[in-house]
């Protein structure tokens, strides 16, 4: 692996779960990282996007098309990180990330999250090194593997 | 201007629109719909925008005199970060206007502890009185509390360990 870039994909769908992440993303070197953003809509202050078609979890044949759409993108890119904010896009690239390159993940359960899980959330929880929550009030509907470090819109143990 | 945004979310927010065609300030009303647009929509007396860059999206919040938007944490964050008084209705799920109730939430949330130049309303029958009490308020300049800094922190460190830089 030494010498070979790493590979990082920030996965957000549109709106709040994008603004999040573009806020919370570590820098780091461009010679040493390759760094991808997965989501729906084209942004031109972006390099390096993937688009994907939305979908909707009540719509199957989306939900497969997209799939095979990532199972491409993964295969092609073999991303060493995921962080994600979700939401429901992170579920096709997190299985098979996991599945085929025992990729690390690291998910941020969306801020609009105040007292109940998300779809996501219940899922990347079972599939992430590290889940974060964004309010003190979240760390209670979840498990042990949830922490709480700050949030968007919440500052301390309030 | 008022700037109107309701998200890029597949689920209608008619009653937000409904509500929007009975005020007084009604010319004055910028409308952007990013999600699912129903065809009724188009021939409303709004002139409605279904999609735009986030660069034209900050421009038009910055220009407004007030924003008026859904329960959405993204708009929420970027008026609160640009002091722009902003109205926040939550999208109900008895409505069908979300898959959860999730903007109910961070309605209840924000009301009991309130953060600046953010006004939540859940009745649209108040949009008007409403309207009229924000327009009336000084913009606040108190710093707004968000806990940021410290998860970036947080999530930086993480990302060197997982890609040992």
């Amino acid at each position: 692996m030494n010498g070979r870039k790493k590979t990082i994909f920030y996965i957000a769908s549109r709106g709040g779960h994008l603004t999040e992440l573009l806020m919370i993303k570590p820098n780091l070197p461009k010679n040493k990282v390759k760094e991808f953003y997965i989501t729906y809509d084209k942004d031109d202050s972006l390099e390096n996007v993937i688009i994907i078609n939305s979908f909707l979890l009540s719509q199957p044949i989306k939900i497969f098309t997209c799939f095979f759409k990532a199972l491409y993108v993964t295969c092609k890119y073999k991303p060493d990180l995921i962080i994600s904010t979700g939401a429901e896009l992170a579920f096709p690239f997190i299985i098979i990330s996991k599945i085929f390159y025992k990729t690390n993940v690291i998910y941020i359960e969306c801020s609009a999250q105040v007292f109940t899980k998300s779809i996501t959330g219940r899922f990347c929880y079972l599939f992430s090194d590290k889940f974060y929550v964004q309010w003190p009030s979240m760390l209670k509907v979840y498990g042990k593997k949830a922490e709480f470090k700050g949030g968007f819109l919440c500052s301390s143990f309030q | 201007m008022f700037f109107v945004s309701v998200g890029s979310i597949n689920y209608e927010f008619t009653r937000l629109l409904n509500a929007l065609e009975t005020l007084s300030y009604k010319d004055r009303c910028k409308v952007i719909y990013q999600g699912y647009i129903n065809k009724s929509h188009e021939i409303s007396s709004f002139k409605i925008l279904t999609y735009i860059p986030r660069k034209s999206y900050l421009e038009y919040i910055e220009q407004s005199e007030i924003v008026i938007t859904h329960c959405g944490i993204g708009t929420i964050y970027e008026c609160a970060h640009l002091s722009k008084k902003t109205i926040i209705v939550p999208r109900l799920l008895k409505y069908s206007e979300h898959n959860n109730d999730h903007q109910l939430e961070i309605f209840n949330e924000l009301s009991e502890r309130p953060i600046p130049n953010i006004y939540p309303l859940l009745d649209l029958k108040n949009l008007e009185e409403t309207i009229n009490f924000v327009l009336n308020q000084k913009i606040s300049t108190s710093p707004v509390p968000s806990g940021l800094g410290n998860l970036k922190n947080e999530i930086q460190i993480n990302t060197n360990k997982f890609l040992m830089l």
